[in-house]
Parts: C-alpha cells; sequence; structure tokens
C-alpha cells in the first residue's frame, strides 16, 4: 500500500531534520510546502538521486531520509 | 612507453607501492591521455597533480584569461600571470617543472561547436575532466562524453557546497548501472547563480574537489576506481560528505544509448 490514510501521519527525516507529514504526500507537494525552486535543487531520498520526472509521482513513505541540495557549477 | 626509466622508479615508486596499482599502474598513467576543461580553481589543481603523477599528454581548454581575484586559489598562476590565457600560463608554468610532458592549450570558449571541432582530439581514450564554471559548459561537456562514450569526472563548488562524481559512459550498462547523465542529474533547464565569482568561495574547498577529481582519475586510469555513478557531495563548513547512488531519469532523450534500449526491450 503506497498511499496514507488522509488523517495517517508519517515521520520523515528531511535534509537531516524529523519532519511529521500528514496524510499522503508527494515529492513535488514536499517541494511546494517547503518553497523550494524545482529548477534549482537535486532530490536525493535513501541515499539514491531521484530523477526530477518521478518528483510527482514518488510519495513519501514512514522514515524516509529526504535530502534537497542546490546544483552547483562552480569551479 | 613499455617500461620505466631508472629514475621514474625512483621518483614513482611512492605510488607504485601501492600493491594495486604497482608498475602496470603507473605505466597506465604515464600512457594516458586526459582533457581538462575550465583551467580555474579546479583543473589548475587537477593538471599539477596528473602532471606530478606522470600523465604525459593533455588537452587544457579555456578561454579565461588569469585575473587578480584568481590567485588565493589558483597557485598555479601568479601576478605576472594577470591578463594571460590560463592554459598558456598553465602550459608555460608546468613545462619548466616537467620537459616531457605534451600540452595542447587552447584558449578557446567551449560551445557545441567548439566541442564537435574538438572531436578527433577529445575521444575514446581521452578522460575527460569537467572543471567548469557554469551549467552550458556542463551540459555540453555531458553531452560530448555521453554520445562518444568517454569516462567523465565532474566537480563544481561554489560556497561551502561542493559535488563531485565519475561516469564511464563507454562502460556497459546494466539493470545496477543505469546511472544517467548529468543531464539526468540536472535538467537542461536547470538554474541557480551560485557560481564562485557570486558566492564566493573558500581555496582549501575548491582544492578538496580537485583532488578528489585528481584521486578518481588516477584510480580510474589505474583501474582501481569502483565508485562510478556515485554522487559525492561536500559540506565545506560542517566537513561532512554524502554519498548518493545517480538514478537515470526515463524522461532523458540523452543517454539513451543502445544498450539501454536494449534493456528496455528485453524486460
Ligand atoms: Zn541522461
Amino acid at each position: 500500500m503506497d498511499a496514507n490514510h488522509p488523517s495517517q501521519s508519517i515521520q520523515v527525516v528531511f535534509n537531516g531534520a524529523a519532519e511529521t507529514l500528514k496524510g499522503t504526500v508527494t515529492i513535488s507537494e514536499l517541494l511546494i510546502l517547503k518553497q523550494l525552486p524545482i529548477n534549482a535543487i537535486a532530490i536525493v531520498v535513501n541515499d539514491e538521486v531521484l530523477p526530477r520526472s518521478r518528483w510527482n509521482h514518488v510519495i513519501c513513505h514512514q522514515y524516509d531520509r529526504i535530502n534537497v541540495f542546490s546544483a552547483v557549477a562552480g569551479g | 612507453m613499455n617500461t620505466l626509466s631508472a629514475k621514474q622508479y625512483i621518483q614513482y615508486s611512492r605510488t607504485m607501492l601501492l600493491n594495486d596499482i604497482g608498475e602496470a599502474g603507473q605505466l597506465a598513467i604515464i600512457n594516458s591521455q586526459v582533457a581538462i576543461i575550465g583551467l580555474g580553481g579546479l583543473g589548475q589543481l587537477v593538471v599539477q597533480y596528473l602532471a606530478a603523477a606522470g600523465v604525459k599528454q593533455f588537452i587544457l581548454l579555456d578561454h579565461d584569461v588569469v585575473a587578480l581575484d584568481n590567485l588565493p586559489r589558483q597557485l598555479l598562476y601568479n601576478e605576472a600571470d594577470i591578463g594571460q590565457y590560463k592554459v598558456t600560463a598553465a602550459k608555460r608554468t608546468l613545462r619548466r617543472l616537467y620537459s616531457d610532458i605534451y600540452f595542447d592549450a587552447i584558449p578557446e570558449m567551449l560551445t557545441e561547436t567548439s566541442i564537435s571541432e574538438l572531436s578527433d582530439e577529445l575521444s575514446k581514450d581521452v578522460l575527460i575532466f569537467d572543471c567548469t564554471d557554469n551549467f552550458a559548459s556542463r551540459h555540453v561537456i555531458n553531452q560530448h562524453c555521453v554520445t562518444q562514450g568517454l569516462t567523465l569526472i565532474s566537480a563544481a563548488i561554489s560556497a561551502y557546497h561542493g559535488q563531485l562524481f565519475c561516469i564511464d559512459f563507454g562502460a556497459k550498462i546494466t539493470h545496477e548501472k543505469q546511472h544517467g547523465c548529468y543531464r539526468c542529474l540536472y535538467p537542461l533547464d536547470i538554474e541557480t547563480n551560485q557560481t564562485c565569482s557570486q558566492q564566493g568561495v573558500l581555496g582549501p574547498a575548491v582544492g578538496v574537489m580537485a583532488s578528489m577529481q585528481a584521486l578518481i582519475g588516477l584510480q580510474h586510469i589505474c583501474n582501481t576506481f569502483t565508485q562510478y555513478g556515485m554522487l559525492l557531495r561536500f559540506d565545506a563548513l560542517t566537513l561532512e560528505w554524502h554519498q548518493a547512488k545517480m538514478n537515470r531519469d526515463q524522461q532523458c532523450t540523452l543517454c539513451q544509448q543502445p544498450q539501454l534500449q536494449e534493456y528496455a526491450h528485453g524486460c
């Protein structure tokens, strides 16, 4: 079962800090919640890069470790 | 070159003492060809480490000139080099130290056109180091490496945030190895204003990323590298490293190699 009951909450670790999410939240929804610019970041879920085309489809699960970081290009 | 000279045995003895490198590894280093694209903070250190390690054939590409505010982190250059092309200054200084090294110093801007004109030189068996400072160049280099099946060692840093990875686009791709490419990590519309010039950076933090690039390069050449497709992130403030497995974006239109399509049909 992928979706959580709307009233259920789950615990995730977002950028190293514990976070409670209510109901079923996709990665895209989490980014909106956090007001993060989708064109300037990459996302790692449980130590794997999650490509952008998957963000709408992947749901946050209990105890997921989610890291969002800025793209950097300097050298 | 098939054998080392007596002087080289002494010169590279500490490298060869590593059991998995030995004389064969040192000969591989000496016979390797590398291209360093971008001779700023990253590239200027990568070239020094590789030249010192025994690499004899370099392609250096950068259209930028040395500026005073480069000097705190670009230790290959000095005040007398200001205003000169970085590739020219790098070649001149390194030729003084290593007379037997061949440098092809190209003071040109990297574009899709310029890289395709260089495709004879930037071809198989040339290890590519992406040391540039902008997304446009990084995408051009990635595209070239994917289509030509080259190995790419890419590093970047802005402020306290460094990122690094190595992908061998010539390797046979298996289900576990679908690392994708730079475009899978950062699609073409990626944007940020975080370049060194706008964000600021500490010299040694750039040096950490460049040293890692050189380390990975030598390991790749010596066949001791195993972490292909692993994104390494360095926080230069907390000194923490983070690793993440890179994954192909199924919607990436660039890295659809034949092997991948075969794999997709096979399922
Ligand atoms: Zn790709």
